[in-house]
């Protein structure tokens, strides 16, 4: 079918997103060194952008603070005796990943060589991350591994295994919901839900559609945030209703902020009649609201 | 203005571009979309497609009834039944020798009780006869053919003991080319082997005329051992091109050697290529989230594709949340398809 | 009482600064004797970027509510007659210079001056006054409390409270933060230079451009973009075909949502 005209479009992003751009444009060509040598490196990816962007969409109220899922693993890889380096958004970039989805591979291909670069620089061996996408991204199409031999972890791999123990300041019915990114992308369902079991006055339950069948939070590059995608996030929340949770957790910051702003909306129009009475929070707030306890 | 009045002029807006849109929609029919396919009715069975084979099927009746009543039959002398054994003995048609081979090869299936080794009871020795070699060679043949028509039931399930490294060999498929698959390709040039052993067998009398040192006994055994020696052969140098590093070939170069040998037809993208893997199950566009949720007719990403109906919505809602891969039997990627028509229409490639 | 002095700036003299966050905030009075510190029943106008009327304020919190940036604080003011708590512009770097405290003020008592147009028309009588003690002590009991919940908005976040308390004990370095806000502080400054605003100016969506991405509903403090069904092609999902649309008696100009739309498909027209 041949069209008459080229077809292109642009392409609908939030704001931070057209930062990214911007700063993957911006050359940077010094050099970078670390203070010592680490064996780890945590990127945190752009929460910090996210944080700015949901102040301005008053879609949050406040109450959405994606960098403390950073500061969170921070913390949790400390107490897990791991001295992390912090990768983070004032010499690295964003990981790209929404800026290979949405399809502009220009920007990807700035991001990545900037990124391999300062990657190299640093000196790590092993890179760990509290975002799905940016575990998908390092691991398939920055290919870490096999380029410059760096190891790709999501940060549940790295915290599972080595002996934490975490204790609920009260008993708590969970659910984890699997993001895309990581679970049917990379395969990882066990290492979050290893986790959850070690927290000690958690249960955890299964949602309807779970592991490979778990449904998407609908907005998975940040393209579009339209009726069909809030509908595949309802149906989602639904079943957290239906298990008969307290807390819904993710292993992304983007089902985080997706879901969060959904049970903002859905607070704000209360007449339309959805109304879901748990909290959503990222699996690393959860493990550090867990620590309490413990120490 | 306000809303209300903003409204109104919209609908009135509206109203006025549907009907717009109708009429243009019935100048320029080729525009037609996925919805409409519904409506767009094919031609009735009766009366056009029946008064259509009639006719064909009343010319050809016409033609035979011609041929049969005006051209005499050629049949020529009729078979004296008192003249002796031809020799060399008639030969069935060159397609069939093979069939002829097996009846020739085949002997008599018999099981000898020696009863006269047992002493002192005097008694005979008995011969079973559990198949006679007309019987035995008349079912190799069913065999051989039964085998052929078996042969998709027992490739994967052999397939799978023979290369144990591909365990979804149900998924994938097994190799194509003999280089990537050497036990198969020997197994295929035993039969075709065998199948021309038999052949030459058969007519063994017809060789014993003009070479009479290559006499029956030889023939058998090079019937027995000749197919043997060409699939050992055969195996021997196809795993050896294999160890020397001919390699299985991924999607990309089986595109290529595809690309190569089209030159006429529309140029095909590497991951609609992919897509041709795809035997419409329809497994993705059940589990897909955002069909599920716009509904039957509005929006259907995955069916949309193979219509080429990509251009707009269908690409650019897809959430790329991989379902429609975990389910898939094929293990197609279609949001790798989706990723690469968003590149190319962000960069402003013409579809 | 009456609206905040459009030209306080000109018209009014520096009494005196209060701590910020960041910077020092500028308190304006008629003259010396009309500002008598925190305590008092008088205390003229607070902030420069954003001038809050405290004679005025009667502290209903909608400021508070409306502000994207969080520019807000309470302060308390005990023995004023208004109200014993005033929002301050603890903040006021942050302002984006939206308007939308603005226009939510019930009693008309905050003006918002754009950055770049201080310091052309002001005075330069400034009548610095010490700070009594007395007052000084008064104000060293003024706490800043922050309340960014609203008062319409209940929801669940019993473990988030956890888990931020949690984080809290321990310094724990950041990640980027400063870099975000001073890039998104200098787009929207640009979008600011780039484009008229103001009370004269109304936004207006190019249908061709507009793909009904919602992006500018989401950023408008006033309800005052709605997303029109336009059913453009039979084809295309109902959500393709909506547009924006902008009601112009809520529209104050403010520019968000040319800054938030990714086409540039709003342009500021002067109204008519």
């Amino acid at each position: 079918m041949n069209r008459t005209k080229p077809y292109s479009r642009t392409i609908p992003h939030p704001l931070f997103e057209r930062l990214i751009v911007e700063d993957a444009m911006n050359e940077e060509k010094e050099s970078w060194k670390p203070e010592r040598p680490h064996e780890y490196g945590y990127f945190p990816g752009c929460v910090d952008f996210m944080d700015v962007e949901v102040k301005f969409t008053h879609l949050n109220k406040g109450d959405a603070d994606h960098a403390s899922i950073a500061a969170a693993s921070i913390k949790l890889l400390n107490y897990a005796d791991i001295d992390p380096l912090i990768l983070d958004m004032n010499i690295f970039k964003c990981s790209g990943h929404d800026q290979l989805w949405q399809g502009q591979l220009e920007v990807f291909d700035a991001l990545k060589e900037h990124n391999m670069r300062r990657l190299k620089e640093s000196g790590i061996k092993i890179i760990t991350c509290s975002c799905a996408e940016c575990y998908r991204t390092f691991a398939v199409d920055y290919d870490l591994p096999g380029t410059l031999g760096i190891k790709v972890e999501h940060i549940t791999q790295t915290l599972q295994g080595r002996g934490l123990k975490f204790k609920a300041p009260e008993g708590v019915t969970v659910a984890y919901h699997d993001p895309c990114r990581l679970g049917r992308m990379m395969g990882e369902y066990e290492a979050p839900r290893d986790l959850i079991q070690l927290v000690d006055g958690a249960t955890m339950v299964e949602l309807e559609n779970n592991k490979e069948r778990a449904l998407c939070c609908g907005v998975s590059s940040m393209m579009y945030c339209n009726d069909a995608t809030k509908a595949v996030r309802r149906k989602r929340l639904d079943q957290g209703t239906d298990a008969g949770i307290d807390l819904m957790l993710g292993g992304c910051p983007k089902c985080y902020m997706h879901m969060q702003c959904m049970l903002n909306e859905e607070r704000m129009n209360p007449d339309e009649g959805h109304h879901h009475d748990y909290e959503m929070m990222d699996l690393m707030q959860f493990l550090v609201a867990c620590l309490e306890e413990e120490n | 203005m306000n809303e209300d009045d903003a409204v109104e002029m919209i609908y009135e807006h509206q109203e006025e571009q549907q009907s717009l849109d109708t009429i243009n929609k019935l100048e320029h029919r080729e525009e037609h979309s996925v919805l409409e396919a519904d409506m767009v009715k094919g031609e009735p069975l009766y009366p056009h497609e029946v008064t259509r084979d009639s006719v064909l099927s009343l010319y050809i009746i016409a033609l035979f009834f011609y041929l049969s009543a005006f051209i005499p039959p050629p049949l020529h002398e009729a078979a004296d039944p008192t003249a002796g054994t031809a020799f060399p003995p008639p030969l069935p048609d060159w397609y069939l020798l093979w069939a002829f081979g097996c009846l020739k090869v085949a002997w008599d299936i018999q099981i000898l009780i020696p009863l006269s080794s047992i002493p002192f009871l005097g008694l005979n020795d008995i011969h079973l006869f559990l198949m006679t070699a007309k019987v035995w060679g008349t079912l190799v043949q069913g065999m051989i053919i039964g085998l052929v028509v078996a042969v998709p039931f027992l490739d994967r399930a052999i397939g799978a003991l023979i290369d144990p490294q591909y365990g979804d060999v149900i998924n994938r498929g097994h190799e194509r080319r003999p280089i990537e698959d050497p036990v198969r390709a020997a197994i295929g040039v035993y039969g075709i082997a065998l199948v021309i052993m038999l052949s030459v067998f058969s007519v063994n009398a017809n060789i014993a005329m003009y070479y009479p040192q290559v006499n029956t006994d030889v023939l058998s055994q090079l019937t027995l051992w000749g197919p043997i020696g060409c699939a050992l052969i055969t195996y021997i140098f196809l795993d050896r091109r294999r160890s020397e590093g001919a390699k299985p070939l991924t999607d990309e170069e089986r595109f290529d050697l595809y690309t190569d040998g089209i030159t006429d037809r529309r140029m095909q993208r590497i991951y609609e290529f992919k897509l041709n893997r795809c035997y419409q199950c329809g497994l993705c566009d059940d589990i897909c989230p955002v069909r599920d949720m716009e509904g039957e007719n509005e929006l259907n990403i995955i069916f949309n594709t193979f219509q080429n109906e990509h251009d707009g919505v269908a690409m650019w809602s897809c959430i790329t949340c991989g379902m429609c891969t975990a389910v898939c039997p094929q293990n197609i990627e279609y949001i790798d398809y989706v990723l690469e028509q968003r590149a190319l229409t962000t960069m402003g490639v013409s579809l | 009482m009456a609206e905040i002095d459009k030209n306080f700036m000109t018209t009014y003299a520096k009494v005196a600064t209060h701590d910020g966050d960041d910077e020092p905030i500028q308190i304006w009075a008629k003259d010396a004797d009309s500002y008598g510190g925190v305590g008092t029943d008088k205390l003229g106008i607070w902030g420069s970027v954003v001038g809050v009327d405290f004679d005025i304020c009667v502290a209903d919190g909608a400021c508070v509510d409306a502000c994207p940036v969080d520019v807000f604080d309470w302060i308390d003011t005990p023995n004023h007659p208004a109200s014993d708590k005033k929002a301050i512009g603890a903040r006021e770097p942050d302002c984006i210079v939206c308007r939308a405290c603005e226009e939510v003020c019930p009693v008309d008592a905050i003006l918002i001056t754009d950055p770049a147009d201080i310091g052309s028309g002001t005075t330069d009588t400034v009548i610095e006054k010490e700070e009594k003690p007395a007052e000084a002590v008064v104000e060293n009991q003024t706490k800043v409390v922050s309340e960014a919940t609203s008062l319409f908005f209940k929801k669940p976040n019993k473990w988030l409270t956890t888990a931020k308390n949690v984080l809290a004990k321990e310094e724990l370095p950041t990640t980027g933060i400063e870099k975000a806000k001073s890039m998104f502080k200098n787009l929207r400054k640009m979008t600011l230079d780039a484009l008229p605003r103001g009370k004269n100016y109304i936004a207006l969506v190019d249908n061709e451009k507009c793909i009904g991405c919602t992006q500018c509903v989401y950023f408008c403090n006033f309800a005052s973009i709605d997303m029109i069904s336009w059913d453009l092609k039979a084809r295309t999902s109902q959500f393709e075909s909506k547009k924006a649309l902008i009601l112009d008696d809520t529209c104050t100009g403010c520019t968000l949502c040319a800054f938030a739309c990714p086409v540039e498909a709003i342009t500021m027209e002067a109204r008519v």
